[in-house]
């Protein structure tokens, strides 16, 4: 080819790029949500004479060219390709991907927030459930049951339940670190299965003093794009997202105390929403009651949780005639006599040992 | 607007190129002052205002000392204009730096809080330098205020340079040609740009996120980041250069290179020779040479290195930290000219080459540490002095994970990659091959660089503020 030819076809195919890029972005169809990330997409900020080029508006329209930017998600693949593969690094925004299974790079321990995660457990335990057996459960990462050859740094799991133990006054420990495992967890979402959590479900109910039957039949919804799928932006092979269920949990009714409104213990329709996840009740919600009206014992719980319980929660129901879950990101604990009355029942904080080291989230 | 943005390369960038090449010659400039007084408004409109004053105060003074009769009336003029920069430049930048240490004294005068409108430092540099120059009688004043505010406003090196001066483009204000060759190679230009920044600046920016985040810091992983930080500063600032020389090819405008393979020099002296050429030939033509340069005895002379570094550190930020850089740099220049430049001509490149790295990478500690704390404890911790390990596993995570990064961008930052290409293109049998590979490969790193952009988002050039 010569010069000539070659100046023309670079300058020539250099315009068509930039055209294209201009043309598909003002008359191609604007994505609302995201479901690879699991969030709103901005679109065009409305314009006025005094919002145009202010600060905020300059933010939003930036912001608004990323989002709506053609095939976004294959332009997010071949990033996290050129990362991996060409320039070999580690980890692509902090996420990283050992064989089929997506993790989250999150290693740095905050001793201070897991003290104040421990001064909020003592705080609620004392002021208000002074008469109740109270409880405390760290979920660990699923990153801390990875590969320690593959050489990323995961989070002390170890100091982390130390310093909570050490600090904690008025809730007793249940471990539940060799309850679980690699399997135990979605390789695509952060989250556990539902299926790998009977050892779990032994472990609490010998605890709290109960004793599971584990006589389900299971249901399985597929494929299953956790939300570590869609922040990977790779082509990672989905899992499968299965529930259990008995007479008891089929039977259960459940309601956002909130909202006034009844839930679904399960809700398959939720498995094409842009978070699966929420097939298990619902998904965020912050204060749920969930009774069980045929069971045999009056016992109540009261779980303080992150999203992890939604799924263990459904198979706690048999045992317990109400369990009323609370999420104290989204609810003050300033709040919680609205909510709960004091009557001796059970109580267990089920965190993540991430949210205990983020417990800011904790209102 | 950045140029490593959708909005500029997917918006902005295709309507200007091709709206500048369906108007009319003559309407050109008008259209590309229009395009850049856009630019600036989109990122800083609230201080439009001074850029329009400075740009009308250099264009007005120009015409003074061009209709001013006898040297003390032009000298006046210019002396006038340079003031005026001036006054912007340290009321904006300088002004609370000023009011911070007079406040030392005991003193408590207010801050003044004004925020740094965008490329000052640059367009009040070449706004004095043209003044200069009409005085000097190297060039005549520009009557066309359109013309004039073009060459001031010209959007690709409007915020981060290089710093243009007015006599090597005047000839092509006027009269400027476009050719498929100069638009490919300013593709060229500004397609490598855009990927040294947003490929390789930016993942050296994310490791010195990642070590400032850190708290397992170790001897080794501080080294590492002022490595990162010396290449990162070069491929941001370098790029740029990169960018603003290619978009200037486009509209037919040849501006100067701003850099050259800074970090294969082998003395300060060279470094700086290699180093944002503009801002060096700038101070030189400007401030040195009219203090007598090295034609001086030697008190004097000092006196002058101190003086041009002192600007040359303060041009940089205001703070005491680029004060010592630039007189870290003052006082290696001079032992460099008084005893070792024979010594470094003599011993083999190689051990030059690691005198060199060995002084450049502690200089941009200086760079780095806002405040003398700050500078202490990064010195210690690079010699060893701290009570850090030599090395950890943090230090061994993100040295595993940005190898690969660090090589491309050391191998980068040598001519090798050109010369490589060159001596590819120099043979008959592969030139076509090369010529066909170029376009795909300018498509692939344009598009590689737009899939980074899309999974980004907020992406400033480090010399932005300046």
């Amino acid at each position: 080819m010569s010069e000539q030819h070659k100046s023309k076809i670079i300058a020539v195919g250099f315009m068509v790029l930039l055209l294209s890029g201009l043309m598909t972005h003002l008359f191609c169809p604007k994505e609302s949500v995201s479901y690879s990330e699991r969030r709103l997409m901005q679109q065009f900020p409305p314009l006025s004479a005094s919002r145009l080029f202010s600060k905020e508006w300059t933010e939003k329209f930036e912001l608004y060219t990323l989002d709506q930017f053609v095939l976004r998600d294959r332009f997010r693949q071949l990033k996290a390709l050129l990362v991996f593969d060409v320039f070999r690094q580690m980890d692509n925004n902090k996420i990283y991907v050992i064989g089929q299974d997506v993790f989250k790079l999150e290693y740095r321990l905050d001793e201070e927030s897991v003290r104040k995660a421990s001064d909020r457990i003592d705080d609620i335990a004392l002021n208000y459930f002074a008469g109740s057996k109270v409880f405390y459960a760290l979920i660990p990462d699923k990153s801390m049951y990875a590969d320690p050859a593959t050489g990323y740094p995961i989070l002390d799991y170890a100091r982390l339940s130390g310093i909570l133990e050490a600090e904690t006054g008025s809730a007793v420990p249940i471990s539940l670190y060799d309850e679980l495992d690699a399997d135990s967890y979605f390789r695509t979402d952060i989250h556990w299965k539902q299926e790998e959590l009977l050892l779990v479900l032994d472990k609490l109910g010998h605890s709290l003093g109960f004793e599971p039957d584990n006589q389900y039949t299971e249901k399985t919804l597929a494929p299953f794009y956790g939300g570590y799928y869609g922040q990977s932006a790779l082509n990672i092979s989905p899992d499968e997202l299965t529930y259990l269920y008995n007479d008891a949990i089929l039977n259960g009714e459940a309601t956002d105390r909130i909202k006034g409104e009844p839930l679904k213990i399960y809700n398959p329709d939720d498995f094409r929403s842009v978070d699966p996840y929420n097939v298990f009740l619902g998904g965020p919600v912050a204060v749920i009651d969930v009774i069980n009206p045929v069971a045999e014992a009056k016992r109540e719980l009261v779980i303080f949780r992150d999203s992890y319980a939604s799924s263990l929660v459904p198979l706690m129901l048999p045992y317990y005639s109400r369990i009323t879950l609370i999420d104290l990101r989204y609810v003050p604990y300033s709040k919680i006599p609205e909510f709960i009355k004091p009557a001796g029942q059970d109580v267990l904080f089920l965190y993540s040992a991430l949210l205990a080291n983020s417990s800011f989230l904790l209102r | 607007m950045l140029f490593s943005s959708v909005s500029f390369l997917y918006f902005f960038l295709p309507v200007v190129i091709t709206v500048y090449f369906i108007v009319p010659q003559k309407m050109r400039n008008l259209f590309l002052l229009i395009a850049s007084m856009f630019f600036y408004f989109y990122g800083e409109s609230g201080y439009m205002p001074v850029m329009v004053a400075t740009i009308l105060s250099g264009y007005v003074h120009g015409l003074l000392i061009g209709k001013a009769t006898g040297p003390a009336a032009r000298r006046f003029w210019m002396i006038s204009s340079v003031v005026w920069c001036g006054a912007g430049l340290l009321v904006f930048k300088y002004a609370d730096f000023l009011i911070l240490n007079v406040n030392r004294t005991g003193l408590d005068i207010p801050l003044l809080k004004l925020g740094l409108p965008l490329g000052i430092s640059f367009y009040t540099f070449q706004i004095i330098s043209y003044t200069i120059d009409v005085y000097r009688g190297k060039t005549l004043p520009q009557r066309n205020l359109v013309d004039f505010a073009t060459y001031v406003t010209f959007f690709p090196q409007l915020i981060a340079g290089p710093i243009v001066r007015y006599t090597t483009i005047a000839e092509q204000l006027k009269t400027r040609t476009h050719s498929f060759a100069d638009f490919s190679y300013g593709v060229r230009r500004l397609v490598i740009g855009l990927s040294k920044k947003i490929l390789v600046a930016n993942a050296l920016a994310n490791f010195a996120v990642s070590f400032r985040a850190s708290d397992q810091k170790s001897v080794l992983f501080y080294w590492l980041y002022f490595l990162a930080l010396t290449l990162q500063l070069y491929f941001d600032f370098s790029a740029y250069s990169d960018m603003a020389i290619g978009m200037g090819r486009i509209f037919g405008f040849h501006l100067l290179e701003n850099f050259n393979y800074p970090l294969t020099a082998r003395s300060i002296t060279e470094f700086w020779h290699r180093w944002h050429i503009s801002l060096g030939t700038w101070l030189r033509d400007y401030i040195y040479i009219p203090m007598g340069g090295n034609r001086v005895r030697l008190p004097r002379w000092v006196f002058n290195i101190l003086i041009v570094w002192l600007f040359t550190g303060l041009w940089h930020g205001a703070g005491w930290n680029f004060v010592l850089w630039g007189g870290y740099f003052a006082v290696i220049l001079m032992m460099e000219k008084l005893v070792l430049s024979r010594l470094l001509l003599h011993i083999p490149s190689a051990l030059s080459r690691l005198y060199f790295i060995l002084l450049i990478i502690p200089s941009f500690v200086f760079f780095d540490s806002l405040t003398m704390s700050d500078l202490a404890i990064n010195f210690k911790a690079m010699t060893g002095f701290a009570d850090l390990p030599l090395v950890n596993a943090d230090t061994f995570y993100y040295l595993r994970s940005y190898f690969v990064v660090f090589l491309i961008a050391i191998v980068g930052a040598t001519s090798l990659p050109s010369l490589a290409i060159q001596r590819l293109r120099d043979s008959r049998h592969l030139l076509c091959i090369i010529n066909t590979a170029e376009p795909v490969c300018l498509a692939m790193l344009l598009l590689s660089a737009t899939a980074f952009l899309v999974d980004g988002s907020f992406n400033p050039f480090l010399y932005f503020r300046f």
